[in-house]
């Protein structure tokens, strides 16, 4: 691929600095925060950010900064988890349907497009309702669910590359049809679905957000985001930088991964963005 | 046309079908006894054999199933298991809330985000378009409900110009505290709503605005702006139908989890409170209702697409052949 320094692709450069810096701070955060998560020993109740507490204190007292830390792990492991299981489940169904002939390719699509109809949110609302609020059961349905727009999206590239020239050439020169699927068409499909992937990602954390927002994520010695602006909102007048923090953290995760999304399909289709 | 329409019927009939099998075996498949959570871990045998009884979850999975969707079809929800009230009512007396709470977050997000979008893309070089488009960005990337509490902290504690939450005790009966009750929540859904379809509706008029007939029009003596009014705002009818619709259908959801930030006894409360006390029938019905307005959004998105633009299925029968 050609570069052109003069067209430089701000969107990926933006992303990756933005979701680097999330990975750095969960990783520093096994490792080291300003306090212990429930070290209420300072006794400052609602206190303002300041050198003491970076980010201020919530009304046990407890560092904000540091449950902001942790809270970047949190959502590290939903960013990773739930495009992963989404994947897992996604792709093979995608490629089952591309190559699985004409009856089985369209009642797949239904099944796709009937499971994006359902939304996410409320198949983790219907596991959480029989297992209990925990980040596992949000992960899980929230991949599950991802999993049909993984789908959708590797069956139509999956058939764009199947009817090329050099994938009939392979075919035609005796190569299995597994073979050409891992050698020719996932390569050729990967950064379309990794696109895809980065959006499945930061669905996830708003919806992962979200859940634990309303108490539905995980319980309380794990810190979230979404339950601390949960625990923040009663105490917003008093001290809103509570409330004000966290959502900047979720907006700079969220927009790293959309930029990173962008980035990557301005690679891909350089075509589309000389129209623009 | 009615070839189209039966076909879609039916794929319809079937998709609510699976919709109501996946909120029934969902909540059943996974372990957890719904008798032993309303009793209790001390409960004697006889009494969780009492209460599966009175639940009705004594008998099989398939035959409480088959009761369930027969209950439906006549309109009776089932009761809760919780509070033994019939779901159905409870639903129909919170829907003046939840209805009106995402039908006009749709309202304004539509007439805000059409006219800003086509603006972003046809300023797409200068400052205003970049500003429309940085924003938007932003907009998507914060949670609905973290737009909720800084509306609820700025314009209804520190300036009390809205209510913080809850809903007139009277309901619509007086329809200016039910108007104001709304007003954050519904400006809360609408905001992150607009952010979305801003995005959508630029891409689709940059697109628009770059095929030939634009061209060709303005070569006629068309002005730029008038090219794109006449033959520009046509094309983009059916791609933007087809977004309106999706934000329809969240427009809805977004109203779910933002009525719990301003403590609204809507539809997604209830939901909330079924959730939380593991009430079945509670669960299974909203969430069911949930998705099958969404499929029958999706429906009435499909048909009005063949009406503006009939080439859709001569294309599609093309496809085939």
């Amino acid at each position: 691929m050609k570069t052109d320094i003069r067209k430089i692709n701000i969107p990926l450069i933006a992303g990756t600095a933005l979701v680097l810096l999330t990975a750095a701070v969960a990783l520093v955060s096994c490792f080291w925060t300003p306090y212990a998560l429930d070290d209420t020993a300072g006794g400052l109740r609602l206190s303002a950010p300041g050198a003491l507490h970076w980010a201020g204190t919530d009304k046990l007292g407890r560092d904000l900064f540091s449950q902001l830390m942790v809270g970047a792990r949190y959502a590290i492991l939903v960013a990773v988890l739930s495009p992963l299981i989404s994947a897992v489940i996604g792709i093979p169904f995608g490629l089952i349907a591309a190559t699985g002939g004409k009856i089985l390719d369209e009642s797949l699509s239904y099944l796709f497009d009937a499971m994006i109809a359902f939304p996410a949110i409320l198949l983790a609302m219907l596991v959480v309702t029989v297992q209990g609020a925990s980040m596992s059961s949000a992960i899980l349905a929230i991949g599950f669910s991802s999993s049909a727009a993984v789908a959708r999206v590797t069956r139509v590239n999956a058939l764009h590359v199947l009817a090329t020239d050099y994938v009939r050439a392979a075919r035609a020169s005796g190569v299995s049809r597994p073979a050409v699927l891992f050698r020719h068409v996932l390569p050729n499909i990967s950064p379309m679905l990794f696109v895809q992937l980065t959006l499945v990602a930061s669905g996830a954390i708003l919806a992962e957000a979200s859940l634990s927002y309303l108490g539905l994520g995980s319980p309380p010695p794990q810190a979230s985001w979404g339950r601390m602006l949960m625990e923040a909102q009663s105490s917003v007048l008093t001290a809103p930088w509570g409330a004000v923090i966290p959502g900047c953290a979720i907006a700079v995760f969220v927009l790293g991964l959309n930029f990173l999304g962008d980035g990557i399909r301005e690679i891909i289709d350089p075509e589309e963005e000389m129209n623009e | 046309m009615i070839r189209f329409l039966v076909r879609r019927l039916i794929l319809l009939l079937l998709s609510a079908f699976a919709a109501a099998s996946i909120c029934f075996f969902f909540l059943r498949i996974l372990p957890g006894d719904a008798a032993l959570n309303l009793t209790g871990m001390e409960a004697s045998d006889e009494q969780i054999a009492h209460a599966r009884a009175v639940l009705g979850i004594d008998k099989p999975l398939i035959v409480q199933y088959g009761v369930w969707v027969s209950g439906i079809l006549h309109g009776d929800f089932g009761c809760s298991y919780l509070t033994k009230l019939p779901v159905g009512a409870e639903i129909v007396r919170r829907l003046p809330v939840t209805l009106p709470l995402s039908f006009f977050a749709f309202i304004i997000a539509s007439a805000v985000s059409v006219p800003l979008g086509i603006l972003a893309a046809v300023k797409r070089k200068n400052a205003v378009g970049i500003g429309i488009s940085a924003v938007s960005a932003v907009g998507v990337a914060v949670p609905s409900f973290w737009i909720g509490i800084i509306l609820v902290w700025i314009a209804a504690l520190r300036f009390r110009i809205f209510p913080a939450g809850g809903f007139p005790r009277e309901g619509w009966a007086d329809p200016v505290a039910a108007l104001r009750s709304l007003a954050l929540p519904v400006i809360t859904v609408s905001t992150v709503m607009t952010a979305g379809l801003i995005r959508y509706v630029r891409s689709v008029a940059i697109d628009v605005f770059s095929q030939d007939y634009i061209r060709t029009a303005r070569s006629l003596g068309y002005t730029a702006f008038r090219a794109r009014i006449r033959h520009g705002l046509r094309n983009m009818a059916v791609p933007l139908l087809t977004v309106l619709g999706i934000e329809f259908t969240s427009s809805l959801l977004g109203a779910v989890v933002i009525e719990n930030v301003f403590a609204l006894p809507g539809l997604g409360s209830f939901l909330l409170q079924g959730v939380r006390s593991r009430d079945f029938p509670v669960v299974q019905n909203v969430i069911f209702l949930i998705t099958l307005f969404v499929l029958v959004v999706g429906f009435c998105i499909d048909v009005l697409q063949r009406v503006i633009d009939p080439l859709i299925g001569r294309r599609e029968a093309n496809d085939e052949n």
